[in-house]
This record gives structure tokens, C-alpha cells and sequence, in this order.
């Protein structure tokens, strides 16, 4: 029991020094900006740190930064939704039936390999300017590498573990969510993590090409007019939206799921 | 429960050869023979774990198994590795905690507890599921010496007037001879029964010398015919 208080302090310790690394090389990466700006000192070419934040604040302040900002978010979850539904499907049956992945392969290598760009312009052509085509793009983009990834847990299940299920008769659906489901977390986690950083800059590219509203649709309008610091001040918001579904959803989700690991010797 | 296997092969090596064997309600049979023989494959063929075209077995009832590992869940309690399984409620599977006297240890994680300790979960989980043919595979392998003797002692006295059948598989011949009733010697390529020896006391501290120089003498005589 000492021992495992002693852990427990010294995991928090840990992460506490872990953090303030972190917002130091933040602070860190701030100054670098800044310095580069005075360097520069072009303010159309790159504001300052504390420049952007105004713009920020004011589109912030005018209502338009919230409405940019949640039609993005909407599109990223529609797509993240579909693509892991699918891609998770997708993956765990190639990575336990062979004879599924032997046809399901080459498709996915076709599609991994397959330029967003490509796909996105694609099915704004073929299904037209609208929100299905733009998730759809976006879906089809991370699908492939979704199911990849979650082939590769489904494989690495431990047989083992397997044959306890069957040999206690363990009912389908408990074995999965005692048995198959937590084996898979990890891959799930790490999945979702990346689709959903990958997810957002496929989403923006598609709002710039055709959508008239969300963030990439800012930044376009701003590219166009040469407005970096707006470009600038869209993409952090966007950034820190993305860092705090990050801390906020994902890593609590992952320590309740791995909490187990902590009990270890 | 009755067994019978006309051969398994795996990929195209014949692993075993014809098997008959009965086991009756509350006997103790070990299944011995030499490491890699094909003792687990016919293990896991009775549990059904294993595909076998020409083989039938009629009366297993509800089977309990103790692997070579203890195949626990890490993520999950000991109790509720033992309700997942089994589909006991918590009481169930405290008593059967109690029994393999690790009734304290309900709460904790497997990776908290040693590996001897795990194999006793593993063997509360297979009697939790209230077993009518409890198989043990080589449930003593890889313990040290002190922990072995006492999982053994514990086993002992959990099979001592059990109403279940179980088939131990050992390459421990002294293993075989201290908990059965009754000892099948697996040899040959493919493997078959060679020997059957049935214990005069079984379970029964002393005495083992003569029953080991007896199924050695059994085990000359059928190599030689």
C-alpha cells in the first residue's frame, strides 16, 4: 500500500513537471513568434503574437469567430463520427477474418494512397456543392487509415484470452465489452487522436474549396484579401478547440480506460 | 463423460492417434506424458477449443478450465474475472475465492497479485462456474517449488470428494500420482494411450514411490511390445 501512495505522488509530481515543460516551451514557442516578428517587422506579413490576439478578441467580441468556429466543429464530428464507425468496423473484421482483409486490402492501399485533394474535388463534382459531399470527402480521407489502424489491434488480440471466452461460454456481447473492447482501447484512442487531428485540416481544405461558411472558408476570404493575422487568429482558435477536446475528452477517456495499468506493481 | 478421437493432425503432422477414454463423475484422471506429446491439444479438443473432424464426446456437461496461463482479464477486479466468466453473482464467486484462500484479494487487479496467486484465481474461476468436467492444464508449471506444494495441497484438497470429473494434464508424472485416482501415460508419434495405471490410495501423502515404479514397469513393458 505505501508503496503504491509512493507511485501515486510521484505520478503526480510527474505530470505536474510534464506540464509546466509544456507551458514553458509554449511560452517558448510565443517568443520565437514575436522575436520573428520584430525581425521581420512587417505586420502584413506577420503580426506579432499580441497583434492576432486582438483580432481575435474582436471577432471573438462580433459574433463571427463562435459561427465560423461551430460550423467547423460540426463538419469535423459528422466526419469524425462516420469515418470511425466505418473505419472501425472496417478494420477489426479484416484484422480478424483473413479472408475479408485479402479483399479489403487493396482497396485500402488505394485510398490511402489516394490525394485528399483529389478526393474532395471528386465529390464536390460528382455530388455537388453540398454538406454530404464535404463530409463524405473528409470520411473517405480517414477512413483507410482508421481501419489500418484498428486492423492492427484486432490482430495483436491476445488468443489466449480468446480461448478463456469460449471455453466459459462467455455470452457474445459481454465478450465484447470485457474481452475484444478493452484490448482495442489503445488503438482506438490512438486512432482517434490521430483522425481527429488529421480530420480538421481535411475539413478546412474542403470548406476553402466549397463551403460558405466555417474556418477554411475564412481563411480563405482572408487569403484573398492578404488578412494574415486573421488567417492566423481562425487557425489558433481553431488549434486550442482541438488541444482542449485533447485534454477535456480524450486523455480522461484514455486514463479511465487504462486506469488499470496504474494498480500494477 | 466418454471420449473418442480416431486422430488429429495438425497441418499435415499427426499429433494424435485413436483415443478412448471414459471419465466417470467425481474420478480424478491425470493425462501425463512427455512435453509436446499432444496433451493440451487433446485438452483443448475435450474443450472444445480445438477442431476435431473424426471425434466425439458425449457427456462433458459444463466445462471449467485452467489454463497453462492464468488468461485473466487485467483490465477487470478478481471478481469480476471470475463473474465475467462464469455468470456468477458475487457471492458465488467470493465463496469460491474463499476456497482457493484468496477470499481478501476480491477487489484487487491480477497484476497486483503473483503469479501463484493468479493461478489460484484462475482455479476459483473454473470452480465458480460450477463445473461437471474441471480441466486442469499443467496448472502447476512455472511456480517455484514452495508455491507448487501449496497450489498442489490446495488442489488436493478442493478434488478430494469433488462431484465433478476432471482431467489434470501434467508432464509431472509425481503430480499425476499424488492427485489421481487414475494415470494415463501419452506416447508414441502419433500419440497414443501407452499406459493406464488406477492409484490404489489416491490422494494419499505416501505411498507414491510404488506407484511410480509401477507405471514405470507398465511403461517398459508396452515401449518394448
Amino acid at each position: 500500500m505505501a508503496s503504491f501512495i509512493h507511485q501515486t505522488t510521484d505520478g503526480r509530481t510527474h505530470d505536474r513537471s510534464r506540464l509546466a515543460k509544456g507551458l514553458l516551451s509554449l511560452l517558448g514557442f510565443v517568443a520565437l513568434w514575436g522575436a520573428a516578428s520584430l525581425w521581420l517587422a512587417d505586420p502584413d506579413l506577420l503580426p506579432s503574437p499580441v497583434a492576432v490576439a486582438r483580432v481575435f478578441w474582436s471577432e471573438t467580441a462580433s459574433g463571427e469567430m463562435s459561427l465560423h468556429m461551430l460550423a467547423t466543429l460540426a463538419r469535423v464530428i459528422a466526419a469524425f463520427v462516420l469515418a470511425m464507425s466505418i473505419g472501425s468496423v472496417l478494420g477489426i473484421v479484416a484484422g480478424r477474418k483473413p479472408g475479408v482483409d485479402a479483399w479489403v486490402s487493396p482497396w485500402l492501399i488505394i485510398f490511402l494512397n489516394l490525394p485528399a485533394l483529389v478526393v474532395i474535388v471528386l465529390c464536390y463534382l460528382w455530388i455537388g456543392l453540398t454538406e454530404v459531399a464535404a463530409i463524405t470527402a473528409v470520411a473517405i480521407n480517414k477512413i483507410p487509415m482508421i481501419a489500418v489502424m484498428m486492423r492492427e489491434g484486432a490482430r495483436a488480440l491476445d488468443p489466449a484470452l480468446g480461448d478463456m471466452a469460449q471455453a466459459f461460454r462467455i455470452p457474445r456481447a459481454a465478450r465484447w465489452r470485457h474481452v475484444i473492447v478493452p484490448q482495442l482501447a489503445p488503438h482506438f484512442a490512438a486512432s482517434g487522436r490521430a483522425g481527429f487531428a488529421l480530420i480538421w485540416k481535411i475539413v478546412l481544405v474542403v470548406e476553402f474549396l466549397g463551403r460558405s461558411n466555417g474556418v477554411g472558408f475564412q481563411i480563405h476570404l482572408y487569403f484573398q484579401l492578404f488578412d494574415v493575422a486573421r488567417i492566423l487568429a481562425y487557425a489558433f482558435g481553431f488549434i486550442a478547440i482541438m488541444l482542449a477536446v485533447e485534454y477535456l475528452v480524450v486523455q480522461p477517456w484514455e486514463r479511465s480506460v487504462t486506469r488499470w495499468r496504474r494498480h500494477a506493481h | 463423460m466418454h471420449i473418442d478421437i480416431a486422430g488429429k493432425s495438425i497441418g499435415h503432422k499427426p499429433v494424435l492417434g485413436r483415443i478412448s477414454l471414459t471419465l466417470a463423475r467425481g474420478e480424478v484422471v491425470a493425462l501425463t506424458g512427455p512435453s509436446g506429446i499432444g496433451k493440451t491439444t487433446l485438452a483443448r479438443i475435450i474443450a472444445g477449443l480445438e477442431p476435431c473432424a473424426d471425434s466425439s464426446i458425449a457427456d462433458a456437461g459444463r466445462i471449467g478450465m485452467v489454463f497453462q496461463e492464468p488468461t485473466l482479464l487485467p483490465w477487470r477486479s478478481i471478481i469480476d474475472n471470475i463473474c465475467i466468466a462464469t455468470g456468477c453473482d458475487a457471492g458465488a464467486a467470493r465463496e469460491a475465492l474463499e476456497n482457493v484462500e484468496l477470499g481478501d484479494r476480491a477487489d484487487a487487479f491480477p497484476t497486483q497479485l503473483s503469479l501463484g496467486q493468479q493461478r489460484r484465481i484462475a482455479l476459483a474461476r473454473a470452480l465458480a462456474a460450477r463445473p461437471d468436467t474441471l480441466i486442469l492444464d499443467e496448472a502447476f508449471a512455472s511456480l517455484d517449488e514452495a508455491t507448487a506444494m501449496r497450489m498442489r495441497a490446495l488442489t488436493r484438497r478442493i478434488l478430494e470428494g469433488a462431484g465433478f470429473r476432471t482431467l489434470l494434464v501434467t508432464h509431472n508424472l509425481n503430480d499425476a500420482v499424488e492427485l489421481a485416482d487414475r494415470v494415463l501415460l501419452l506416447d508414441g508419434r502419433p500419440a497414443e494411450i501407452l499406459v493406464e495405471h488406477r492409484l490404489s490410495a489416491p490422494r494419499k501423502t505416501t505411498g507414491h514411490r510404488a506407484e511410480l515404479e509401477a507405471i514405470r514397469a507398465k511403461q517398459q513393458a508396452a515401449s518394448k511390445s
